[in-house]
């Protein structure tokens, strides 16, 4: 079993959460934290890569929705990538692939948002 | 808290049991009739004329002692029972002498035989004789187990005292002839009252009693030595010998000899506590460091209230310096609590205003000087008149404390709770090399007794958690039907296992609007407290829903509006509904995100069917709806459908390896050939003990639990 971990790093126009190991309700509030600071700092814009996450429990997943809304109002997303199939099983069980944005690759979630900004500033 | 630490005074002069009685009563008796005899024969005779049995009756006594059946008293225990004994055998010796002298201010006339004159003096004579026995034969005994406490001589010396002192005794009595008697027993007596006063200057354990007790105890013994004194004048010398003389002339005999039993002995019991009075502060000291110390280990196994252990560690802290005031300032994160004791206790003001003083030199303020984790440290301090003259509390500060020296004691305490010692002292450079020493003892025993009432108030509070956790559970399995509905066309079975005290899982038997049967299962997020509570509120959607919707597409849709913005939104529910349509063995079925439905056909093949769903409370209805498939399974005779939690198909092992979707159906594909035959709760049997069997029994990580239906 390996330890939990996140990272978070700027990739513009997005911010990168990277998660590791174990999330269940042990590590969730870990998370929460983050997600927590990100909103206070206004980053809006949130890449969460689960490429080397090896597990995520119920209480984990709670997690996202706990912030969803918070973001979507102030024009941002949480968007998912990078997950292994298992992982991506318990997110498409629970029927998630209707509420997020889940991409293979960091990169194509990252580009979705660039799309995103271009729409935007074209239309202004 | 001196009183304290010397423990509970009780008495150690009883009622005399009941052999003593027994012995007194019939030696009394035996004194009355011999009176009687006395008085029918002209009120007794002259000195010369007594016959043997006088002589021999009072020495009768004797015997008890020399057999040791009295037991006036229960022996010593310890020093201050020791002590107790010590002074209730003088302070009876001289009450019995008191009331011999009374006795003896009668008038006292004698007739020419050289027998009493009148009735009243013989009854005198005869009463001051038996008391004599008495107190003779009892405070004998005493101060012969007073002199075998706490001495590590054998106890054979003592009873070779005890037999010398009856022989003495007997030999003075009846040896014939005046010169050979007085050869003998002056011999006898000689070495006797040498082995007492002997034994009595090895009384070791006046060393050990408080410093007050020895004064008192100096006192005693001297008023001891009065009153063998008074005693043997008494007899010897004033009428009452002679009068003495006409009852018995053992008695008069017992009586000097008694006498000099007390003079010897509280001679040495005197010489040796003179002794010990140049170390009696010191030996205090030591005795009140040893008892503190003792206490401490008491108070850690009684209290765990840190008030009350805080209390007491203060005033030990005064004792074993000899301090006048001291207090302990708890440090707990941000709280600062001060608990102040010591003769002159300080107030909190004086306190503050100590440590704002900058002492000796220090830059900073005392109070923030120490912090927990440093050694003893020793302070000077005077309260400089030029600042704050006007300050209230100062000023009195300084009335009843101008300067002194402050002891700041760190304790240390591996829970994280720390502390700090004060001590104050009235006069400056107070605290020696042992004051420290003994602080840093002391300030060990305080920070473990903290530690340890921290860990007892834990333990408590855990097991009032697990008790209330049980009436949790026990209300939680209340909330689960305890049997499921039956029909001629099916069967049902559930059961609900949570992984710890309480779980977040659920089923249920619901009816639709048109009064076909249904059953549901669902799965809070998380474990534990949080889920079990949300778990309830499910329970309260689904019965509220029961009988009102058409389909389960309809019953999850609006448990999704009951739920969702009504519960945290990190908490959300998944939930797998049937319908039963009976006639058409059809089972209508939607899923809100929970795991797959197994379905076993009866040719024992197992498939997943999982159609498409959110988990309740994730999103809005409207999406909810959007999402949701409802699917009608077609069924024959035999068919079973397994509704499960994830807790099964994500059963681990101890080192995290899943049992997993795949590796689960199959194996129920296996057990579920097997079970066409027996009961559902067989078959349910089967599936745990396929799970344990892939789990190698590790204990269960989420809740467990299983709906199954089968078609008759």
């Amino acid at each position: 079993m390996k330890d939990f971990f996140i990272s978070t790093r700027e990739e513009s126009p997005a911010w990168v959460v990277e998660l590791g190991g174990y999330l269940d309700a042990h590590t969730a509030p870990q998370l929460e934290q983050t997600f927590q600071d990100m909103l206070e700092r206004e980053r809006y814009r949130i890449v969460v890569d689960f490429n080397q996450l090896d597990y995520i429990s119920s209480a984990g997943l709670g997690v996202f929705m706990a912030f969803i809304e918070d973001v979507r109002e102030n024009q941002g997303d949480i968007k998912l990538a990078g997950m292994t199939p298992k992982v991506f099983n318990v997110f498409d069980l629970l029927g998630f692939p209707m509420l997020y944005e889940i991409y293979d690759h960091r990169a194509e979630a990252l580009n979705k948002f660039t799309e995103k900004v271009e729409d935007s500033t074209a239309d202004s | 808290m001196k009183r304290e630490l010397r423990g509970e005074h009780e008495t150690i002069w009883g009622l005399p049991d009941l052999q003593t009685t027994i012995i007194l009563a019939v030696t009394t008796f035996g004194w009355v009739v011999l009176g009687f005899f006395d008085w029918l024969f002209g009120f007794g005779t002259g000195a010369d004329e007594h016959g043997w049995f006088r002589t021999l009756l009072p020495l009768l006594l004797l015997l008890p002692i020399f057999f040791r059946w009295f037991r006036p008293t229960r022996k010593p225990v310890d020093h201050q029972d020791a002590y107790r004994l010590h002074g209730s055998t003088i302070l009876t010796a001289l009450a019995i002498l008191g009331i011999l002298v009374l006795f003896s201010l009668f008038p006292i006339s004698f007739n020419s035989s050289g027998g009493p004159e009148e009735f009243s003096t013989f009854i005198i004579g005869r009463l001051i004789g038996l008391i004599l026995l008495c107190s003779v034969a009892l405070l004998t005994e005493n101060l012969l187990l007073l002199l075998s406490y706490g001495n590590r001589v054998s106890p054979s010396i003592v009873d070779a005292l005890r037999y010398g002192l009856v022989f003495t005794i007997i030999s003075a009595a009846l040896i014939p002839g005046a010169e050979a008697r007085e050869i003998v027993s002056s011999i006898l007596a000689s070495i006797v009252g040498l082995g007492l006063f002997l034994l009595s200057l090895r009384s070791g354990w006046v060393v050990h009693i408080w410093r007050d007790q020895k004064y008192r105890m100096l006192g005693l013994s001297f008023l001891g030595i009065l009153a063998g004194a008074g005693l043997s004048t008494l007899i010897a010398v004033t009428p009452v010998a002679q009068l003495l003389d006409t009852t018995s002339r053992s008695i008069t005999m017992l009586g000097h000899l008694f006498a000099s039993i007390i003079i010897i002995t509280q001679f040495g019991l005197f010489i040796r506590i003179f002794l010990t009075l140049p170390t009696a502060g010191a030996m205090d000291r030591r005795n009140i460091e040893v008892s503190s110390l003792s206490n401490f280990g008491r108070l850690m196994v009684d209290s765990f209230d840190m008030n009350d252990l805080m209390k007491v560690s203060v005033s030990i802290a005064c004792d074993v310096t000899s301090a006048r005031s001291a207090w302990i300032e708890l440090i707990d994160n941000d709280t600062r609590e001060i608990i102040t004791g010591g003769k002159v206790p300080l107030n909190f003001e004086e306190i503050d205003k100590l440590l704002n003083l900058n002492i000796d030199g220090q830059q900073r303020p005392l109070g923030k000087i120490t912090k927990p984790g440093e050694g003893v440290r020793i302070f000077n301090f005077t309260f400089d008149n030029s600042s704050n003259t006007n300050s209230g509390s100062g000023a009195e500060l300084r009335k009843r404390l101008s300067s002194g020296s402050l002891a700041v004691v760190p304790l240390r305490n591996n829970t994280g709770e720390g502390g700090i010692l004060y001590v104050v002292k009235g006069q400056k450079n107070g605290f020696d090399r042992d004051d420290t020493a003994i602080l840093e003892t002391v300030a060990t025993q305080i920070a473990l007794a903290m530690e340890h009432a921290a860990l007892i108030r834990k333990s408590i509070e855990r097991e009032r958690l697990r008790n209330e956790m049980l009436i949790a559970r026990e209300a939680q399995q209340r909330l689960l039907p305890q049997a499921m509905p039956e029909s001629h066309a099916y069967e049902l079975y559930a059961e609900s296992e949570p992984a710890s005290m309480v779980g977040g899982d659920y089923f249920d038997s619901v009816i639709f609007r048109d009064g076909t049967k249904g059953a549901l299962i669902a799965d809070v997020s998380g474990k534990g407290a949080g889920a079990a509570l949300y778990m309830g509120m499910v329970k309260g959607v689904v019965r509220a829903l029961s009988g009102i919707c058409a389909d389960p597409a309809e019953l999850l849709t609006k448990a999704n509006s009951a739920l969702y913005r009504n519960i945290d939104p990190r908490f959300f529910v998944t939930m797998t509904c049937l319908r039963l349509r009976e006639e058409e063995q059809i089972v209508q079925i939607a899923r809100a995100g929970h795991c797959p439905t197994l379905i076993l056909r009866n040719s024992g093949e197992a498939v997943y069917h999982t159609p498409q769903g959110i988990g309740l409370a994730l999103t809005s209805t409207k999406q909810f709806q959007r999402a949701l498939r409802q699917e009608d399974i077609s069924c024959s005779s035999g068919d079973m459908i397994l509704l499960f939690s994830d807790g099964l198909a994500e059963a681990q092992r101890i080192d995290g390896e899943e049992i997993g979707y795949e590796k689960f159906r199959r194996m129920v594909q296996e057990v579920g050939i097997n079970a066409s035959k027996g009961t559902l709760r067989e078959f349910r049997d089967a599936i745990f003990a396929g799970i344990s069997t892939f789990t190698e029994n590790a204990p269960p990580v989420d809740d467990s639990t299983v709906v199954i239906l089968r078609w008759r």
